[in-house]
């Protein structure tokens, strides 16, 4: 025996059988001439509410439903009651599901049709009305029954995809979280570091890269104090590190250092957060550290330059006094010269007036480069032609190079290069440059070369010679007052340095046995406007 | 000066408060040829400059008492709009070519060699025009000299006095 169908199980249920069957058959032939009637009052009445009337596209579909509610009405009394009029039935209840008719306007609607066709198999009946009507309310019950299965399919479908959705928001909405964090933790201007308990570094954010010179992925792992070398200089670091790791939880602000990987030290302020179990993760401690090398360079040149400008005001005022004197004494020197000139015995005189009149000159050259260091006056922007320039500052030395039998040449870019500086002042740098380079080569009567070329963002100017070199390569050579020249007053290179960086530029050297370079750079921006 | 050439020695006004050295100048300036008087400051020079007969040339400090070198320079060119003005001062940062007019003087710093002084004066009481700034021997502060007026014109002869100006400002 094959085993129960739904069908067949619900029309047990509601004890629905052939008797039925053929009474709805005789109704079905009694009632048909009413079924279109009944088909336009249904659709009438729909037409009064708003919510039912909404699931209509037009007056054409109504027309079509209208025939199909006809046709439906032929069915159920049909007296047919197979697999194939469930099939039929549940079709219908798809239908109904897939334009969206509510539930209650459908279990509304059977009430409708119920009355009507009561109403009829009352009228036409006679004796055998009573059941008719027992039949028309099981066959009616049976279709709603079986429509409202398919409400139920295509609900549990519904919330399996809404489950499915919701689990693909939740899925994006943590991707989403996490990419912002990631990016915030990138994107900061701040060192982040991430230490496990054992002091080892975990998270390595992009500025640190940037700051260190490493990459992430050689430094995970590895532990933080000992390889970027911060437990050199300060104590309270490493000390409030291991505060943090052993699970103290306040945050602590504290400066210190980093060795980066090209070895040089970067100052750095730490803020320490502890996440200890908070962050239920390795990482225990984030040091979140900002690069202040650079503020602090400026805040040193800035010091610098105020400490320059106190010293240049009291200098200027005595060197203005040194002058008067100075000048006496030249004059009188002049007068005792002419004197001896006289009493042409006296030439060791003569020569003693010259030395006195020698050192006096030196004095006064000293008052003046010393002013003009202390209390540079402000510089006079325009723009400078740098070939001309340099072939300018080479035939100013050219005598001086001729008398110390020095070669001079100069290697310069074929299309002129135009900055906006100072002239008078970069050719005073070249000057000084050219001389202390002739000089140095003097003694063994070598070759000076000047030379001029651009880079990208800057221009550079070599002053190379190939005398004996620098002594000491680290001497302080372009500090005031040191030098190493006999004679010298040992403000030329201070003048230049002081020249060149106030253009914005930087001046340094290379310097062995037989190749000196001293290299000028100064900023560049292309094709630049004349400004006055 | 069309007269003083020939009759009598060219007439230096030399103004400074360094009596004892300008006096030593003046001795000089006298071996040399030159006629010279002195004033220790600016209402003295002011004084004579009010006097026939004008000095031929000036020399003068700018930071003088009374009345400073720039004031004198005024009043000498009030008096004689071409009067040479040679200014030696110890305070070259005083010195702003724009409150002489067209013709601003030559600039010494001190301390000032007196050759080169002398050498000044003798051309500009010569032929009215300053010699050329390298023959000179001018000491412009550091920083002052402009390519576009080298101080030495084609042929290395004198400039003219505007151009020489333009060689220190």
């Amino acid at each position: 025996m094959t085993p129960e169908t739904r069908f067949q199980e619900l029309k047990r249920y509601v004890r629905f059988d052939e008797r039925d069957a053929a009474l709805l058959a005789a109704f079905g032939q009694h009632a048909a001439p009413e079924f279109p009637r009944i088909a336009r009052e249904f659709y009438d009445r729909i037409r009064e509410h708003v919510e039912a009337h909404e699931v209509f596209t037009g007056e054409e579909q109504i027309q079509r439903l209208q025939r199909s509610l006809v046709r439906w009405l032929e069915r159920v009394c049909g007296g047919v009651y197979d697999e194939a009029y469930h099939e039929q039935t549940a079709q219908i209840g798809r239908v109904h599901v897939r334009i969206g008719l509510p539930q209650r306007y459908m279990l509304t609607a059977m009430a409708l049709i119920r009355v009507a066709l009561l109403r009829i198999a009352d009228q036409v009946e006679g004796t055998n009305a009573a059941a008719t009507r027992e039949a028309l309310i099981r066959i009616l019950d049976l279709e709603l029954a079986i429509m409202l299965e398919t409400y139920k399919d295509s609900f549990v479908e519904r919330i399996r995809l809404a489950a499915r959705q919701e689990q693909i928001d939740l899925g994006n909405a943590l991707a989403r979280a996490e990419r912002r964090y990631v990016s915030a933790v990138e994107l900061a201007s701040v060192l982040i570091i991430g230490l496990d308990a054992q002091g080892r570094i975990q998270l390595f954010n992009r500025e640190a890269e940037r700051v260190t010179g490493y990459a992430r992925d050689e430094l995970i792992g590895r532990p933080f104090l000992t390889t970027l070398g911060a437990d050199d200089t300060n104590q309270r670091l490493p000390e409030q590190l291991a505060h943090g790791l052993n699970g103290r939880t306040e945050s602590q602000v504290l400066e210190g250092t980093l060795r980066a990987r090209s070895g040089k030290l970067r100052d750095v302020i730490w803020n320490l957060a502890f996440a200890g179990e908070l962050a239920g993760d390795d990482v225990v401690l984030f040091a979140v550290g900002r690069d202040v090398t650079d503020a602090k360079a400026m805040q040193e040149r800035t010091r610098q330059a105020e400490k320059l400008a106190a010293i240049g005001t009291l200098a200027a005022g005595l060197a203005h006094e040194i002058r008067n004197p100075l000048n006496g004494a030249q004059l009188h020197i002049s007068f005792l010269e002419r004197a001896i000139q006289r009493n042409a015995s006296q030439q060791d005189m003569l020569e003693a007036t010259r030395v006195v009149g020698d050192e006096i000159t030196r004095l006064a050259n000293l008052v003046t480069e010393f002013l003009d260091f202390a209390r540079p006056k402000p510089l006079q922007r325009n723009a400078v032609s740098l070939l001309k320039l340099c072939e300018h500052a080479k035939v100013m030395v050219s005598a001086q190079a001729d008398a110390a039998g020095v070669q001079v040449a100069s290697d310069l870019p074929a299309e002129d290069l135009v900055i906006v500086a100072d002239q008078a002042k970069l050719l005073q740098v070249l000057l000084n440059l050219l001389n202390n380079a002739i000089e140095a080569t003097g003694e063994t009567g070598g070759s000076v070369v000047l030379r001029a070329r651009r880079a990208p963002r800057q221009v550079l100017i070599d002053v190379e010679d190939d005398g004996p070199g620098i002594p000491s390569p680290d001497a302080p050579i372009f500090d005031a007052f040191f030098s190493t020249k006999e004679g010298g007053t040992g403000l030329g290179l201070a003048i230049t340095h002081r020249i060149v960086t106030d253009h914005g530029g930087s001046v340094d050297v290379t310097s062995r046995p037989g190749k000196t370079i001293f290299r000028v750079s100064l900023p560049f921006e292309g094709v630049q406007e004349h400004k006055s | 000066m069309p007269d003083s050439s020939v009759s009598r020695p060219h007439l230096v006004l030399l103004v400074d408060d360094d009596l004892r050295t300008s006096r030593r100048m003046a001795e000089m300036l006298r071996e040399d040829g030159f006629a010279v008087e002195l004033a220790r400051d600016g209402a003295a020079a002011v004084a004579r400059l009010a006097r026939f007969p004008l000095p031929d040339a000036i020399v003068t400090e700018l930071n003088t008492a009374h009345a400073d070198g720039t004031a004198i320079s005024h009043f000498a060119r009030a008096r004689n709009p071409h009067m040479p003005i040679i200014v030696a001062t110890g305070y070259p940062h005083l010195f702003h070519a724009a409150d002489f007019g067209a013709e601003a003087p030559l600039v010494f710093t001190k301390p000032v060699d007196y050759a080169s002084l002398r050498d000044t004066l003798r051309a500009a009481l010569r032929d009215g025009a300053l010699p050329t700034a390298a023959g000179a021997e001018i000491a412009p502060e550091p920083g002052e000299v402009r390519l576009e007026s080298t101080p030495q014109d084609d042929t290395g002869n004198a400039l003219s006095r505007a151009q020489a100006v333009r060689a220190v400002r």
